[in-house]
């Protein structure tokens, strides 16, 4: 299954939801929020995502800002 | 006089608001939160990948123990604003958001339409709205009309550093909006600058580029921290109305040589 994460495409095996893609990357217990086709996903709803193929996922996290 | 300034019921410990973005380094940035003691700092919201740099640098923010106004820097959109919007407040747990939406990619002009738009929709989701907007009046008055209560306009270009473009446009908002909360963003160069802003009954002052691309950023930041409180200080003491005619300062009657009728011709 091909999704668009972070604006780049990459593969995943199926089936898996949202808490799944983020414990691959590494980034579970991190300070991030998570838009799944463009909606916010509040922390509590990961496991409840289920991922389609050509899902768009944005990830982000606190950086310097002006 | 008081240096603080309070957005609804927080209570912020200057009305020197600084960004975060664009230091030599991580050590200049802390130094120079340390030298200007802002009220707040702005955060921004970037993609995260497992090298996890997002977190090293909130590590450095959340040990200053000051609130964080987030942006939507770089959005274009209204819905992309709103979605960073709800990231932002996912994350730092707060419904402030400095709401920029630009309209032109060579001056990072603002777009008033879709800022309007924006606003009304974060309004009604929740959020105090701090919109990055430029200084138009019938804006301003339409952005009053949809609840917002903090403006935030440019005094020039973002990180242009040419002070105050339009000094006039600045004084009649400050005039108009009595009690509003007004924040210059943007275009300040010089701790000067930031002075004239403050002089003027302004709230507070946002500014990144002017400390983060200094000579000595830590140095500028404790310099722009001293205009800003003059600002307020001297706009709260009340400025003189100047005049065109000179007005001695020294009482004449009875010094020495004084001859009263020939000043009276």
């Amino acid at each position: 299954m091909k999704i668009t994460l972070n604006g780049q495409p990459k593969n995943f095996e199926a089936p898996l939801n949202l808490y799944d893609i983020l414990a691959q990357e590494e980034l579970i217990g991190m300070m991030i929020a998570v838009a799944h086709n463009g909606n916010l996903i509040p922390k509590g709803d990961y496991t409840q995502i289920f991922i389609k193929n050509g899902d768009a996922i944005e990830i982000v996290a606190p950086m310097q800002g002006g | 006089m008081s240096k603080t300034l309070n957005i609804g019921e927080t209570i912020l410990q200057s009305r020197l608001f600084l960004g975060t973005a664009g230091y030599p380094s991580p050590d200049a940035l802390q130094q120079s939160i340390e030298k200007a003691q802002p009220g707040l700092l702005t955060v921004s919201l970037r993609r995260e990948s497992k090298a996890g740099k997002g977190q090293d640098f909130w590590n450095i923010i959340k040990g200053f123990n000051i609130p964080v106004l987030p942006n939507t820097a770089g959005c274009h959109a209204v819905e992309e604003a709103i979605t960073t919007a709800e990231m932002a407040r996912e994350i730092f747990e707060t419904n402030w958001i400095k709401l920029e939406i630009i309209g032109d990619d060579y001056t990072l002009q603002p777009d008033p339409y879709g800022l309007l738009e924006a606003t009304k929709k974060l309004i009604a989701k929740g959020f105090e709205v701090f919109p990055y907007m430029t200084d138009d009046l019938v804006l301003a008055e339409k952005l009053a009309n949809i609840g917002c209560n903090i403006f935030m306009p440019w005094g020039a270009p973002i990180g242009s550093g040419r002070g105050l473009n339009n000094p006039y446009a600045l004084k009649l908002l400050r005039d108009r909006f009595p009690d509003k909360t007004l924040v210059v963003d943007a275009g300040i160069g010089a701790p000067s600058h930031a002075g004239q802003v403050m002089e003027m009954g302004y709230d507070a002052v946002l500014l990144n580029t002017a400390v983060a691309k200094a000579g000595d950023p830590a140095q500028m930041a404790g310099a722009f921290a001293k205009s800003i409180d003059a600002g307020h200080e001297a706009y709260t003491a009340g400025i003189i109305t100047p005049q065109e005619r000179a007005s001695a300062s020294t009482p004449l009657i009875d010094k020495p040589f004084w001859h009263q009728e020939q000043h009276q011709k």
